[in-house]
């Protein structure tokens, strides 16, 4: 009798301990979903997928309007090339396989930090709708990255040393923002690397030089 | 005898009880323990909030789906006119380069996908879940490394990294070209077309093994390179729309491949 007692008092601790670990287990495996999100975090996602939104739905637009130009130019036998090399140009600027000028600020970066910290302004600035960045005179575009270990820096191949210069064109007082604000760029920075000296410049008017990188994929094959 | 073997009987069921309820203990106060941050922010507002972001983000691919299509629709009207118009063929042609070159175009090629998982907490450890996600800086710093290491075009979760694209946090999530990119299951998926010693090179990378060793082990991160010969990466869907600047043609066009 006392030994069925204890038997069966082991048998409910093991049910009761295979329920936990398979609850246990799903909720550690639902731990990035949505679900596990605070309110506060659901409202920024929201936030930020509605301004992509309207970014897209302008393009979506643009691109209509395109091609409402070109099917008007092809059927009244009208040349379609000034269309097209309106959109030749945008893009190249775009891209950063053509020189691009315009207000924006100037960030100086000087002494011992790696890379990964030029990157992240870089990133930020994108973040923050930048028209196009160069940095130290080499404009960013894919491929260009700037890496190294502190007083050896290299943006793409070029040697940097400890200074980096970003100049980014774009709303200056929205880029200048970003950096700047609460829990930003540079309020990490100077928690991160107090050594280093910041410079953060407003310009009315900067010019960005093209790459000088192909950008055509060399080896892989365009796929419609 | 018989008495002695009796007693150690029940020492042997009472270790195991012993040890099978201080398991039941921990995992309860495991549980616990993760349960009072969900009812924390537990409310009447999160399904309908959940829901919207559902929605935006079908929208969201609606909406690159659309501009794609457009696009499409647009080179083949020039192309047809350019029967006619002799001089839009080589704008033409410079028009689907520069599209290439800037990230428009899905292209294929030989390379491999990069598989980035969220670490488990070890039942019981302290310190911020958070850490044991994969964040935008540890994308970043995947990405970063295969542009280093010979990339010719990289996607996250099918997002094209292009000339402007962003990889950030916003609110415990990570958001590529303004498309949010996780999807719940903690996985990423790096999409690379690119040189076949791309991942060794990588792997020898210093920035690389700072990240193993502050991110990638203390985490519990998982990750997987699979090469692959017919890598499929999708064109860029998103803006591309210059606010202030104003472009200055140069006078050669789009560069050659060397």
């Amino acid at each position: 009798m006392r030994h069925l007692r204890s038997q069966l008092a082991l048998a409910l601790v093991a049910v009761a301990l295979g329920f936990l670990v398979v609850v246990q287990l799903r909720a550690q495996s639902a731990g990035s979903s949505l679900d596990s999100k605070s309110i506060q975090d659901l409202t920024a996602i929201i936030a930020q997928l509605n301004a992509g939104n309207d970014q897209l739905l302008d393009q979506k637009t643009i691109e209509e309007n395109t091609l409402r130009q070109a099917q008007a130019d092809l059927e009244r036998g009208v040349s379609a090339a000034g269309g097209a090399q309106g959109d030749l140009n945008h893009i190249l600027g775009w891209a950063g396989l053509d020189a691009v000028s315009g207000q924006g600020i100037s960030l100086t970066l000087t002494g011992p930090f790696p890379g990964d910290v030029a990157q992240d302004a870089i990133n930020e600035l994108w973040s923050a709708g930048a028209d196009g960045i160069a940095v130290n005179g080499i404009r960013v575009v894919p491929g260009i990255v700037v890496s190294g270990q502190p007083g050896s820096l290299r943006v793409g191949t070029v040697a940097a040393g400890q200074s980096i210069v970003i100049l980014a064109v774009g709303d200056h007082d929205a880029l200048s923002g970003a950096l700047q604000r609460p829990g930003g760029f540079l309020s990490q920075l100077g928690v991160s690397y107090p050594d280093i000296t910041t410079e953060l410049v407003t310009i009315a008017k900067l010019a960005l030089p093209a790459t000088d990188k192909s950008l055509i994929p060399p080896d892989a094959q365009p796929r419609l | 005898m018989r008495a002695r073997a009796g007693r150690k009987r029940i020492a042997s069921w009472q270790g195991t009880l012993a040890v099978a309820l201080l398991l039941l203990g921990f995992l309860i106060a495991a549980q616990v323990s993760a349960q009072a941050p969900a009812a924390q922010y537990s409310g009447l507002e999160r399904p309908g909030l959940i829901q919207t972001i559902q929605d935006l983000q079908r929208r969201h691919d609606d909406l690159a789906a659309s501009i794609v299509a457009t696009r499409s629709q647009i080179a083949a009207v020039r192309e047809g006119g350019q029967g006619r118009q002799s001089d839009l063929v080589a704008l033409n042609q410079q028009l689907q380069e520069a599209q290439l070159a800037a990230g428009f175009t899905t292209i294929q090629g030989a390379g491999g996908y990069v598989y980035l998982n969220d670490g488990a907490p070890p039942a019981g450890a302290g310190g911020n879940p958070a850490d044991y996600r994969i964040d935008a800086a540890d994308i970043r710093t995947v990405v970063n490394g295969l542009w280093r290491c010979g990339a010719e075009a990289i996607a996250i979760n099918k997002e094209r990294v292009v000339t402007t694209t962003a990889v950030v946090d916003i609110g415990g999530s990570i958001l590529v070209n303004s498309a949010y990119v996780t999807d719940g299951t903690g996985q990423y998926v790096i999409s690379v077309i690119g040189p076949s010693n791309m991942w060794t090179k990588l792997s020898a990378l210093d920035t690389f093994h700072t990240w193993l060793s502050q991110r990638y082990g203390p985490f519990h991160l998982a990750l997987q390179y699979v090469a692959d010969s017919k890598v499929l990466v999708l064109g860029y869907a998103g803006t591309a729309n210059l606010h202030v600047a104003q472009v200055s043609p140069a006078p050669s066009t789009t560069p050659q491949p060397t």
